[in-house]
């Protein structure tokens, strides 16, 4: 029983989630704390902390949190399934038309035009992603409510993916990921 | 006339075979690297798929990232199917949507008994905030190559929307699938006006 209530409520996720991460977290929390009671406030808020930290779309993690609490393994299975589902269907139906279609001079047309749309909505993430990595009042490397040392590996990282074409993005994101360690231990921020 | 599966294959100087294993393993990398928001996935999969394999063009990979934003559900999930399908057909698609899904779910699965821990933890907490850097520099760093390239082309239709969709994006914070139809809308519409200008110069 718990099974079907985890399905339908994160079916109903993943079938109006548009837009990106963002754009779900209201109606994850609406399913998961207000609707089912199934999170506290609280732990919603671990989990989009969570969710910052480890691989994956908020919702699928959302989805495993809630499913793993309420039936294990099982569960978490289940309520990702549900979510992916109605999204994997439509893009199917999307690849479909595309196949059958963007040979047609006006959907070229139409797929040049959305190129620099895609582009500019890619930039309003990098945008949200830049600000959330940069600012922070807290930490003693702080002027102006930006943090100087996530600046510093800001622009470490860019100069890197600019030079060092060959190396594999993956390692110097670990690589970032080990000198913020690093400072944790010698600057205590 | 034979019907070949990679018959609208593009040949790259050097394109390596496709390989259904390599592809699923691929998936599993990026999906497990994709931190801090759906659309890193861009770049992964511009790197591994179009630079270091060649399986795809930058341009495909746009079309493909445009149809992943106009559909519900993570981005993540809805490129790498996206691009299963392009590559390999429905079984391509279900292969990279399960390649997607598996590492968030094993990860988070362990995670989840002690979550607490790991959400309150300083060290934890610091290496992320060098990893978001890192992550957030890449997406800029592609943006501003995607730009670039687009800037390279003078193609006026495309400078425009660029910078349309820009402000409405950033500026007035519109709803994804909306820039999309919009763009979509512009694109359809200056279509047809060209199209009855070179009927008439003809």
């Amino acid at each position: 029983m718990i099974l079907l209530k985890l399905y339908w409520a994160f079916f109903q996720v993943g079938l109006f989630a548009f837009g990106g991460g963002y754009a779900a977290l209201p109606l994850i929390e609406e399913q998961v704390v207000h609707i089912n009671n199934w999170l506290s406030p609280e732990t919603f808020t671990d989990l989009i902390t969570i969710s910052q930290m480890t691989p994956g779309p908020i919702a699928i993690n959302a989805a495993t949190f809630v499913g793993i609490q309420l039936a294990g393994l099982p569960g978490a299975i289940v309520s990702t399934v549900a979510n992916v589902t109605p999204c994997i269907l439509i893009v199917l139906l999307l690849s479909k038309l595309y196949t059958k279609y963007a040979q047609l001079p006006l959907m070229q047309h139409v797929l040049q035009g959305l190129r620099p749309a895609v582009v500019a909505l890619i930039a309003s993430a990098a945008w949200s992603l830049t600000r959330e990595a940069l600012l922070s009042s807290q930490g003693r490397l702080a002027i102006g409510g930006i943090n100087l040392f996530s600046l510093a590996i800001f622009v470490l990282s860019f100069a890197a993916y600019n030079k060092l074409k060959k190396l594999d993005p993956v390692l110097i994101m670990l690589v970032m990921g080990a000198l913020g360690g690093l400072a944790f231990y010698v600057f205590k921020f | 006339m034979e019907r070949s599966r990679q018959s609208n294959n593009k040949v790259f100087k050097q394109s390596k075979p496709k390989s259904l294993p390599t592809f699923f393993f691929s998936c599993l990398k990026i999906s497990a690297f994709t931190l801090g928001g759906g659309y890193v996935i861009v770049p992964l999969q511009k790197r591994r798929f179009c630079d270091e394999l060649g399986w795809i063009d930058e341009e495909k990979i746009l079309d493909l990232v445009a149809m992943a934003q106009s559909a519900p559900g993570p981005v993540a999930i809805n490129a790498s199917t996206l691009m299963g399908y392009h590559l390999f057909g429905l079984k391509g698609a279900l292969l990279a949507a399960l390649a997607t899904m598996l590492p968030p779910l094993l990860i988070l699965s362990v995670i989840s008994l002690f979550y607490q821990k790991v959400a309150d933890n300083p060290l934890l907490r610091a290496i992320l905030r060098g990893m978001q850097a890192a992550v957030a520099a890449l997406i800029v760093y592609t943006v501003w190559d995607l730009a670039y390239k687009i800037w390279l082309k003078k193609n006026p239709l495309q400078l425009v929307l660029l910078a349309l969709a820009l402000v409405l994006a950033l500026w007035a914070k519109l709803n994804v699938v909306l820039i999309i139809l919009l763009a979509g809308g512009v694109s359809v519409l200056a279509y047809f006006l060209w199209e009855k200008n070179k009927e008439a110069e003809a």
